[in-house]
């Protein structure tokens, strides 16, 4: 009976052992984001699923900028679109715009947050049919003639999670 | 019981494991719980619905769209029921696709409290007949919700439909590979069942408040025009676009 309890302590040792593995590969997982030596960090990258046919895709993501000097976005592209510009969408006075950027400044120490009626890369003619669940690279390029490469999943936009333009304006 | 303790003690793996595994749920929980008591809150509700609407409802008179059936649209398609038209064009890539999943988010919620009778249709109209052909348009609204309809038309009944509901569109210039873009009107335009700009909301619609936005303005409608509504109405249910 001694005998028993004693071996369940111990598979429950080896049990508590295996769960604090997990959650130390976990912590590995999440300080993979954080690479000291890329300039740019760069999360919540997505391609918002687009309508079969369309050829004019758009993706968000959020831009850190970790150095003390502040970072020029001057182009993106990506091997599955034959052009990525960089874009910002406005609301004035109830009337929508698209205005192309030449570049997206990234202050030192700062950040952009790219997303819906905001920034955005806009992807066009895509190379092959893209749906949520795909995932496609994207490439920036900055003034200072460096590049950085990031990923992101297409997606299905999720409700309601863009630039906030109050009613009544 | 010391840290070191709880860690160690044979009920700590079976506590620790489903406190962590049911964490997400909770905050799963407490984000809706705190998102629809906010949504209850009527006040701010009430006062969009008040904001967004004309002082003069805008009657509709003539024009002739074609929808993304092929098919006509006239003042006839706007009456007898409420619909929420929205400008734009399927090569925006960002606000339009934006906009519409949006309206699918909040149509789908306003369906769960409001009959099917009694939602308003939606219709997206778009200023670029060039590039969005009617198939071109069926199968980009259809993406965000079957129900939903498309139209488009000459750019002479574009400029009639546009003026009457008091929207706004400019083509940009055209750039690499034929590329342009078009400044438009980013309002969802309500229009009431005699066929009248009743309001204009400014997107993106907080689909929590949406319903009782949309309440407040058939409760506003129907108080100055009961007769004419009633009347419509009981000719029969108009439920998505096509219907």
């Amino acid at each position: 009976m001694a005998k028993l309890m004693y071996r369940r302590q111990i598979r429950w040792h080896l049990l508590n052992q295996l769960a604090f593995a997990a959650l130390a590969l976990f912590g590995l997982m999440f300080s993979q984001h954080v690479r000291a030596e890329e300039p740019i960090l760069v999360t919540q990258a997505w391609v918002r699923e687009a309508p079969p046919n369309m050829s004019a895709h758009a993706a968000y993501a959020v831009l850190r900028n970790n150095t003390n000097q502040e970072r020029n976005l001057v182009s993106a592209n990506s091997s599955d679109y034959k052009m990525v510009e960089l874009h910002l969408s406005k609301v004035t006075h109830g009337i929508v715009s698209m205005v192309k950027q030449k570049q997206i400044t990234i202050p030192s120490k700062g950040m952009v947050k790219m997303m819906p009626a905001g920034f955005h890369f806009m992807l066009m003619h895509p190379k092959r049919a893209l749906r949520a669940g795909d995932k496609i690279e994207i490439t920036l390029g900055f003034a200072d003639g460096s590049k950085q490469t990031f990923q992101a999943p297409i997606k299905k936009a999720p409700a309601a999670s863009g630039k906030h333009h109050h009613m009544g304006h | 019981m010391n840290w070191k303790e709880i860690l160690k003690g044979p009920i700590s793996l079976p506590v620790a494991l489903s406190v962590l595994a049911a964490a997400p749920f909770v905050g799963i929980a407490l984000h809706y719980f705190l998102a629809d008591s906010a949504g209850t809150i009527p006040t701010g509700a009430e006062a969009s619905a008040i904001k967004s609407r004309l002082s003069t409802p805008q009657k509709l008179s003539k024009f002739n769209l074609t929808d993304d059936a092929n098919q006509p649209i006239d003042i006839n398609s706007f009456t007898g029921k409420w619909s929420f038209v929205l400008l734009g064009f399927t090569h925006c890539p960002d606000v339009c696709p934006f906009a519409l999943s949006n309206l699918a988010v909040v149509h789908k919620k306003m369906s769960k409290t409001l009959p099917s009778d009694a939602l308003p249709s939606v219709l997206f109209v778009s200023v670029d007949p060039e590039r969005d052909q009617p198939q071109v348009l069926n199968q980009y609204v259809q993406y965000f919700n079957p129900d939903f309809g498309a139209a488009t038309g000459s750019t002479n009944e574009i400029d009639r439909f546009v003026t009457q509901i008091g929207g706004y569109y400019k083509f940009g210039p055209k750039r690499g590979a034929g590329a342009y873009e078009v400044t438009h009107s980013a309002e969802i335009f309500v229009i009431d069942p005699s066929g009248r700009v009743f309001a204009k909301l400014n997107p993106p619609l907080n689909p929590n408040q949406m319903t009782l936005i949309f309440k407040f303005l058939v409760t506003a409608y129907e108080a100055t025009s009961k007769s004419s509504y009633a009347k419509t109405s009981s000719k029969g249910a108009i439920q998505g676009w096509r219907s």
